[in-house]
């Protein structure tokens, strides 16, 4: 009596605890990351269901999401009752970029489940999963022989890769599904020469290896050498608690062979405390290629994009004008330095602010925005432009992304004061006036014609007549000052002392002395004391003279006034003068 | 006897008067009304361009705006707002052209310069405006300066020539016609109207292909695209021989090319 109480408890809490078991659905990526062109899996599971249905394909811009597999499992653990179906779709990147799968609806009997949105980031280039990559079902790969409960994988996208660089990483602890049990939070992970992200935890998942299904923990994180050479990455392992397949108490077989059956697998489990650990990985770190190394390289390596904007497009004077970077892609977020500004003259410039937006859990993708505050020194109408260099660990070599200046107006000078609250005077009533963006009407500068001033007719006609006067005042100054010369003034003396001798030939006899001097005196320009001193006279021409002023002044001062001359001494007397002339003008 | 030929000949003389009068007034009267007649039309396409401008219809506002240019004289203003509509109306290249234009009217339009700028990234070319003589230009007002070289020239020269005549000697004659002289030489090289006159726009969407001799199979140097401006050299028939932006000389077809400077 007492076992058939015990066996109708036993099927009471069977079926309870299969109606108790919850419906749901999930899906998990086989790897978060990949290249384009190299497929991963997408698996979805449903818990507690024999038929389900789910789409053939899933539409994502950028995937091919195609289902391949299905599976259905039944299995018992600790009375617990588990039934579930796997469907595996084939997903294969057909762009670089970061991709979101939707939610996929699963209908089982007559209600619509639906799974988690998964990320998948997809890089450019070369693929690079390397042969540890899980991206295949055969890439994870138990130990050899029998079916094994639990192991542990660590999953590197690359294996060689350049110092700084950040390598994604993937801890994977598989548990068989039959077994269940605790886990820990996270597995212990460390080593020397490289400093790794803070582990995230992945949803756990199912995945069936080697026709086994397993349920998956993952913890992701990144991996940043810090020397070159052989780096190995060492075992980590994850502490659990499982309740592994155990035998029945004595006797307790004994009753289902009386019903005619078997015990069931999983009935009876017993705990054990294990440790899980993966096996090292040596990856090969190589530093920087020095070929093209610009000079102040930021240290940023990855693949990487840039926008930028300029804001505001006015400034009035000391009004900074700010340039936002944004540089997206996978790299090395964390280590990268800002761009750098080209063709800066002008501008007064400041350190940028930085800021990262990580779009998964080890920043390793994401978008990082850099701030410039640029404030113009003089009157500038476009700002710097803009130079990101990366290495590009794909291809080995420095890669630069330039971005042209902005279009701005920028006012120099210093800030203008802003007007305290108690001088704003009460704005009027009167309506600015509209106009159109593109009409400076106030505009009234510039010229009115294409030929130039100095080719216009007026310009010349006043220019011709200025140069004309001017021609006139010069001839007239250099007239005049040829008249004025030393020569003519001379050539006006001689014809003066010319015309003099010719009238000392009719002068009266009385008159004759005063004349022949006043003639001597134009001759020797007034000095008469020059007169003795002419050269080239003889004694008797130099006497001729001396007597002539004698009775010149005898003629003028004494009572004898008015002394005529002989015809004789006439005669002498001008042909001396006409000698001294001669002599003079030698 | 005066007083009565002169009461004999006046009404001739009145009379001749009168005649060359009318013929002034008559004269002047045309020419009024020709003015007053052609004034409205200028403004009304202008006006009319800039309220079809204002309204969006930009097409329009690009043909009155041309309208208008044919017959009033060229303006630094009007030729902006001519490439303000054409900017708008999706047509960077006719748009770079009147800012150029307005630019050589007036070289210290800021606003011109800044979307000329704006336009030429637009379509791809560079703007090169590093140009000292550009520079110059665009900072100060070259007829003042021409002027004022005009000015301090003349003076200069009669200074000198009244030196002349009062037997006076003045060093500052010579310094004022020496800046008078460089004044002159600067405004005129620096003059866009002058430096300019070469220059040929590329407005053919296709841009302009690149020739190493004068014949339309022959090897091409290179092609310049739209917006591109090139400076010609010599012209044969409908062949231009001219230096490219980058300092490299070649021919090319003069289709499709407008003058900077417009030659009407």
């Amino acid at each position: 009596m007492k076992m058939r109480v015990v066996i109708l408890w036993m099927g009471f809490l069977l079926a309870a605890s299969a109606i108790l078991q919850a419906q749901d659905a999930t899906a998990g990526l086989s790897s978060p990351s990949t290249s384009v062109g190299q497929p991963v899996e997408l698996v979805v599971t449903v818990r507690d269901s024999r038929n389900a249905e789910v789409p053939q394909t899933i539409d994502v811009a950028g995937l091919r999401i195609e289902l391949f597999g299905r599976a259905t499992r039944f299995e018992m653990n600790n009375f617990k009752v588990t039934s579930s179906l796997t469907y595996t779709y084939s997903v294969v990147p057909l762009n670089a970029g970061e991709f979101t799968i939707p939610p996929i609806e699963v209908k089982v009997d007559k209600k619509t489940l639906k799974t988690a949105p998964a990320r998948l980031s997809v890089m450019a280039g070369a693929p690079p999963r390397l042969p540890n990559a899980p991206s295949t079902r055969a890439d994870v790969q138990p130990p050899a022989g029998q079916v094994t409960p639990y192991f542990g994988d660590l999953l590197l996208s690359k294996k060689k890769a350049y110092v700084g660089e950040v390598v994604p990483a993937e801890l994977r602890y598989y548990f068989n599904s039959r077994i269940s049990g605790e886990v820990g939070d996270r597995p212990n992970f460390g080593g020397e020469g490289f400093t790794a992200q803070k582990l995230t935890h992945v949803p756990k998942r199912e995945q069936i290896v080697n026709g086994e299904n397993y349920v998956v923990f993952g913890f992701q994180t990144g991996i940043t050498p810090v020397k070159f050479g052989a780096l190995e990455i060492p075992a980590s392992s994850l502490e659990a608690r499982l309740q592994v397949p155990g035998s029945p108490p004595p006797g307790f077989a004994d009753i289902f062979q009386q019903f005619g059956g078997a015990l069931p697998p999983g009935m009876f489990t017993n705990s054990r405390d294990v440790s899980i650990e993966t096996k090292p990985v040596t990856i090969e770190v190589v530093s920087l290629p020095k070929e093209g190394k610009p000079e102040n390289f930021s240290g940023a390596i990855g693949k990487f994009n840039m926008e930028a904007s300029a804001n505001p497009k006015k400034a009035e004077p000391g009004e900074p004008v700010t340039i936002k970077v944004l540089v997206s892609g996978q790299g090395n977020f964390d280590a990268m330095g800002a761009p750098e500004l080209t063709a800066d003259e002008g501008w007064r410039s400041y350190p940028p602010t930085e800021k990262f937006d990580p779009t998964d859990a080890i920043h390793f993708s994401g978008t990082k925005t850099f701030e410039f505050v640029l404030i113009a020194k003089q009157e500038r109408y476009q700002t710097p432009g803009l130079k990101f260099t990366y290495l590009d660990p794909a291809t080995g070599k420095y890669e630069s992304l330039t971005h042209p200046p902005f279009v701005v107006e920028a006012k120099a000078g210093e800030v203008m004061p802003t007007p305290s609250p108690v001088a704003i005077p009460v704005p009027s009533e009167t309506p600015k006036p509209v106009m159109s963006p593109i009409m400076p009407l106030s505009h009234v500068g510039g010229e009115s014609s294409w030929i130039p001033l100095f080719k216009r007719p007026v310009f010349l006609w006043i220019n011709l007549y200025v140069a004309f006067i001017w021609g006139v005042a010069l001839i007239y100054t250099l007239v005049k000052k040829f008249t004025r010369s030393k020569y003519m003034r001379a050539r006006a003396e001689a014809s003066r002392v010319r015309i003099a001798i010719a009238e000392l030939a009719t002068c009266e006899d009385a008159a004759f002395y005063e004349l022949a001097s006043g003639c001597l005196a134009s001759i020797v320009g007034g000095d008469l004391e020059m007169a003795g001193q002419i050269s080239g006279l003889t004694d008797a021409e130099k006497e001729v003279l001396r007597v002539l002023q004698e009775r010149a002044a005898e003629s003028k001062y004494s009572s004898k006034a008015g002394v005529k001359a002989t015809s004789d001494e006439r005669e002498r007397i001008t042909q001396v003068l006409a000698r001294v002339v001669t002599q003079y003008a030698k | 006897m005066s007083g009565s030929v002169s009461l004999r000949s006046s009404p001739v003389l009145l009379l001749n008067m009168q005649n060359r009068n009318t013929i002034f007034l008559r004269s002047a009267i045309a020419t009024v009304l020709l003015l007053v007649a052609a004034s409205p039309a200028w403004s009304d396409d202008l006006s009319g361009a800039r309220l079809r401008a204002s309204n969006g219809d930009h097409a329009e506002a690009i043909r009155l705006f041309e309208r208008h240019l044919q017959t009033a004289r060229p303006s630094a203003s009007v030729y902006y707002e001519l490439g303000g509509a054409a900017k708008k109306s999706s047509n960077p290249a006719l748009a770079a052209l009147n800012f150029q234009r307005a630019l050589v009217l007036d070289p210290l339009f800021d606003l011109a310069r800044k979307d000329l700028v704006e336009t030429n990234l637009a379509l791809g070319v560079s703007s090169d405006l590093t140009d000292w003589k550009t520079g110059v230009a665009s900072k100060v007002p070259l007829n003042p300066i021409l002027l004022t070289g005009v000015v301090l020239f003349w003076l200069g020269l009669f200074i000198l020539v009244t030196g002349f005549h009062s037997r006076t000697r003045r060093f500052w004659d010579v310094g004022l016609i020496s800046i008078g002289a460089v004044l002159i030489a600067l405004a005129w090289v620096c003059d866009p109207r002058v430096n300019l006159i070469q220059q040929r726009f590329v407005m053919s969407p296709q841009g302009c292909e690149v020739f190493n001799t004068p014949v339309e199979n022959s090897e091409k140097v290179t092609k310049l695209p739209q917006g591109s401006v090139v400076t010609a050299i010599s012209e044969r028939g409908r062949w231009i021989y001219g230096q490219l932006p980058g300092g490299a000389r070649g021919w090319f077809l003069s289709e499709g090319l407008e003058s900077v400077i417009p030659t009407k």
